[in-house]
């Protein structure tokens, strides 16, 4: 399900916190709460690590990850770097970058299996991007935004871009993402979409400001309704249970 | 890079074929070409030189918009599943569909369209990106390097250095009256100058100085080279680790070679070698790889100009752009590495960007080439000579760019009217223009917004228009926040309602002075109404509490007066009871007082009953629904055998209200919601 949270006094989670299907990572803040919002809800599933990435708190946008890797900026510290080597699931390759682009998150989105990128990253990171994230990857704009990892956000069961998408723009997105795309917002409106949530395959988090049927859009189009672990037995007593007495 | 020979350079050969293209380069004119032409003085040339790059465009915007128009019907009918919106093509699998988001046109066509520009189909790419495309060539496509410096377009190039191109031009009017310029150092040397009939003082004094005769003179010889002669020109650029040398023999690439190394010291800038001459040298590794670097690169620029040491026999000229230190690569000192007595070394007069031959191959089709120039006379010549002026003593770029814009903008205007070739272009201009009206944001936007309706009225008298968008397609009357803003509108379109399409501008109705009047006079009407209603109800409470008070003074005087009669005394306690209960929410202790001597009086009046009439059954169960009924038990009790417990009245105007259901407040009960109000306040005044 969907969680509505803030990072001291920010409803830009997805600034704060990068989320994945094998890993999370969070910003150290002033308090423990976000920390550990992001712990009740994941901690028995996967590590939630807390970092830095570049000394600044901005990790979400700076990084960019799947459940296969992670790539950061060129201006990581080594013992941020160390700390993630260490901090990451063993078969998760943290790999840094030479690209001037330094916000990759802003730069790239992805799931599991593809990724858009800026247009103007260098043919080196996208060979990168490829090895490391195992992906393959698109150049691409989102609502001519050059910023796809900012206007768009999405895993392997769904995604949420800009709202001023056209249709064409989406169908034609989803065809060469392989899933489902709505247009929408976040944060009581706010365009950009990744800035204000974090996604992975079974859990969203979102910026307090987002309003009830944000959270509702974005639930059904990430499918976390279903996404719980009693769904599998609601959806499957049918099959299992074959006459009642 | 290997050296390897080329076909004739493809962009010569695109300008010899297409008629409309203005420029030509000096090797394709006809040999009389130059026959009995005169050279004109700059001051009297015209200032416009034509952009290359919006030439390009002009010719290839109406082939794309045709383009367009054709798929955005066919979208239109049928919607495929594989497509690229970007650049417009469809696509018959999901495999082509990735492979081309994958492509170098597709990121190509992204970078245009983000750009504003029009995008490319894939039969023009390769031509476009090697011939008109220049500031977005292949190895920036393909390779990450070229991308650090792309800042600078040669359009941006060609308006700022308009009047130092003039300067650095020649102005030739030819046998047909047409107006040409060609580099001047394409023939001239540095050393060497022009002089005109109007300064005869010059000529006089500089033995440099060459007459129009000579110059024209120079010209013939260069288009008569005889084609199998061994005569080539060389290009050589060399900056930031970068050299690109290139060799040509009238329009063809005879030897290229470009080398790379890696020098500059990242995200710092400058060389290395520049930084280690402040005094502080570095003792990085990296410091070490471009000290190391830099020495390889000269080594090999050296190497490669020894061996071309036969083509630089063989030239007549050699074009250099190496700022500031990289002339000692090339020049090894003082002594140039490649000396020779009829060899003349010359100064690219042009913006030179990143060093790559791609890069040289425009310079040198950019030095060689015959652009004609527009010819246009009503220039008045105050405005040249200012022009002129400001440019020769004004170094500052600031003063001089409202300067140069202005003298842009009348160029384009006149350049429209003048020539029917050039229309092409004004019409796509204008056709941009449009577009552009439509989603921008106006000051009649920002005011509406900012709910200044006085602003919004002047500007509306002012002629803006209405209806146009801003970016995200609201008109100015879709941001207004406030009523008054929008009645603005209203008002403003049934004053004028001929003059906009207030349909477009998205005003529903107009609103005329009479349709406000009838408005007001309903609001007045309405407010009346409501005081009046105010008024009376006033009234009536007062009148109620009025009756209460007095009926409460009668009420007390019948106790005082008559104590023992049964029925009088049932009502009056009623009331005292009623009493003591209002003063029970204020006064607590007092109703209990009030309730224990009550609960005395009561018991001996219990006592005294059962004494009398023990054997009466009515008596005793009359007594004990008294003492279950809890608020009212006196007057129950008292009123024992008189009435039944059903029968109860309005706290306020004590009507009965047997038959009615009764509004509940508290322990109270009321006739009617009014009745409450009314005794609400008596309660609060109390």
């Amino acid at each position: 399900m969907a969680t509505r949270l803030q990072f001291e006094n920010s409803c830009e989670v997805g600034v704060f916190s990068k989320l994945t299907n094998a890993y999370c990572l969070v910003a150290i803040g002033g308090s423990e709460n976000f920390y550990s919002t992001f712990e009740s809800e994941l901690a028995d599933v996967i590590p939630v690590v807390k970092t830095s990435i570049a000394g600044t708190r901005i990790i979400g946008r700076l990084c960019a990850g799947n459940k296969n890797g992670l790539l950061v900026p060129h201006n990581t510290t080594d013992q941020e770097l160390q700390h993630l080597r260490n901090s990451l699931p063993d078969q998760v390759v943290v790999q840094r970058i030479e690209e001037k682009l330094s916000a990759l998150g802003n730069c790239i989105a992805c799931n599991d299996h593809v990724a858009l990128t800026h247009t103007d990253l260098d043919k080196e990171t996208e060979e990168i991007i490829a090895d490391v994230l195992g992906v393959e990857v698109f150049r691409q704009t989102i609502a001519g935004n050059i910023l796809v990892g900012s206007y768009c956000a999405f895993s392997n069961r769904g995604g949420l871009v800009h709202p001023h998408t056209s249709i064409e723009d989406l169908d034609e997105l989803s065809t060469l993402l392989q899933v489902p795309l709505v247009a929408g917002t976040i944060n009581r409106g706010s365009e950009v979409i990744a800035a204000g949530m974090t996604v992975n395959d079974w859990t969203a988090f979102c910026g307090s400001d987002t309003t009830a049927t944000e959270l509702s859009v974005i639930e059904s189009v990430f499918k976390l309704r279903e996404a719980q672990p009693s769904a599998i037995v609601d959806e499957m007593r049918k099959s299992l249970i074959d006459t009642y007495v | 890079m290997a050296s390897e020979h080329l076909p004739s350079s493809s962009s010569a050969a695109a300008a010899a074929t297409s008629p409309e293209n203005r420029h030509r380069s000096i090797f394709d004119l006809p040999v009389n070409f130059f026959d009995s032409c005169r050279l004109l003085c700059p001051s009297l040339t015209s200032v416009f030189e034509p952009l290359s790059i919006s030439e390009n465009y002009s010719s290839e915007n109406p082939h794309s918009t045709d383009d367009r128009e054709e798929k955005s019907t066919k979208t239109g009918v049928f919607f495929p599943r594989w497509t690229c919106n970007t650049c417009k093509a469809e696509f018959d699998s999901l495999q082509d569909q990735r492979s081309h988001f994958k492509s170098d046109i597709h990121r190509f066509n992204v970078k245009l369209s983000i750009a504003g520009k029009d995008i490319v189909k894939e039969e023009d790419f390769d031509e476009l990106t090697t011939d008109s495309f220049k500031d977005y060539d292949v190895s920036s496509i393909s390779g990450s390097e070229d991308e650090a410096d792309k800042g600078s377009y040669p359009r941006n190039d060609a308006s700022k250095g308009l009047i130092e191109n003039i300067r650095q031009k020649l102005f030739i009017l030819l046998q047909t009256g047409e107006r040409v310029s060609v580099w001047k150092s394409l023939i001239l040397n540095e050393s060497e100058s022009v002089s005109y009939e109007n300064d005869k003082d010059a000529w006089n004094d500089n033995p440099l100085c060459l007459r129009e005769n000579e110059v024209i003179e120079r010209l013939r010889t260069l288009i008569q080279e005889p084609k199998d002669s061994t005569s080539f020109r060389i290009v050589l650029l060399s900056s930031g680790g970068h050299f690109a040398g290139c060799v040509f023999h009238g329009n063809t690439v005879v030897a290229h070679k470009t080398f790379h190394r890696y020098v500059v010291r990242a995200k710092a800038g400058k060389k290395q070698s520049s930084k280690d001459a402040t005094g502080k040298a570095a003792h990085s590794a990296g410091a070490a790889l471009r000290r190391h670097n830099e020495l390889a690169l000269k080594k090999e620029i050296q190497e490669l100009l020894a061996s071309w040491k036969s083509y630089f026999d063989a030239s007549s000229c050699v074009f250099i752009h190496a700022p500031s230190g990289n002339r000692n690569v090339l020049f090894n000192g003082d002594k140039p590495c490649f000396s020779h007595q009829f060899c003349a070394i010359r100064n690219v007069p042009l913006t030179v960007r990143r060093p790559t031959l791609k890069e040289v191959k425009r310079i040198y089709s950019q030095l060689t080439q015959v652009s004609y120039e527009v010819e246009e006379k009503e220039i008045p010549p105050s405005t040249k000579e200012d022009m002129l002026l400001s440019s020769s003593t004004n170094d500052n770029g600031n003063h001089l760019d409202p300067c140069k814009e202005e003298l842009g903008n009348n160029l384009n205007c006149r350049d429209s009217s003048k020539s029917p070739s050039i229309n092409v272009k004004s019409d796509t201009i204008s056709s941009e223009s449009d577009s552009e009206v439509v989603c921008t944001s106006t000051p009649l936007h920002e005011a509406a917004q900012s709910g200044d309706g006085q602003k919004v009225l002047e500007l509306l008298e002012q002629g803006l228009d209405p209806c146009i968008k801003d970016q995200r397609g609201r008109t100015p009357y879709m941001l207004a926040n406030e009523k008054e803003v929008r009645n603005t509108f209203r008002r403003f379109m049934a004053s004028n309602l001929e003059k906009w399409d207030w349909n477009a501008a998205k005003v529903p109705s107009a609103l005329t002075k009479e349709m406000e009047e009838s408005q007001a006079a309903k609001q007045a009407e309405k407010e009346s109404k409501r005081k009046a209603r105010a008024k009376e109800l006033k009234k009536l409470r007062r009148a109620r509490e009025k009756k209460a008070q007095a009926e409460a003074a009668q009420s007390q005087k019948t106790i005082a007066v008559s104590q023992n009669q049964a029925t009088v005394a049932s009502v009056s306690k009623g009331w005292q009871s009623q009493s003591v209960g209002i003063l029970r929410i204020s006064k607590e202790e007092e109703l209990k007082r009030a309730q224990a001597l009550e609960r005395e009086k009561r018991a001996a009046a219990a006592e005294r009953r059962i004494a009398e009439a023990a054997a009466a059954t009515t008596h005793s169960r009359d007594a004990q629904g008294s003492s279950m009924t809890v608020g009212s038990t006196t007057s129950l009790q008292s009123k024992s055998g008189l009435s039944g417990p059903g029968d109860i009245s309005c706290s306020c105007c004590n009507t009965s209200l047997a038959g009615k259901v009764p509004f509940h407040r508290y322990n109270y009960k009321y006739c009617s919601t009014s009745c409450m109000h009314v005794h609400r306040e008596i309660l609060e005044d109390t």
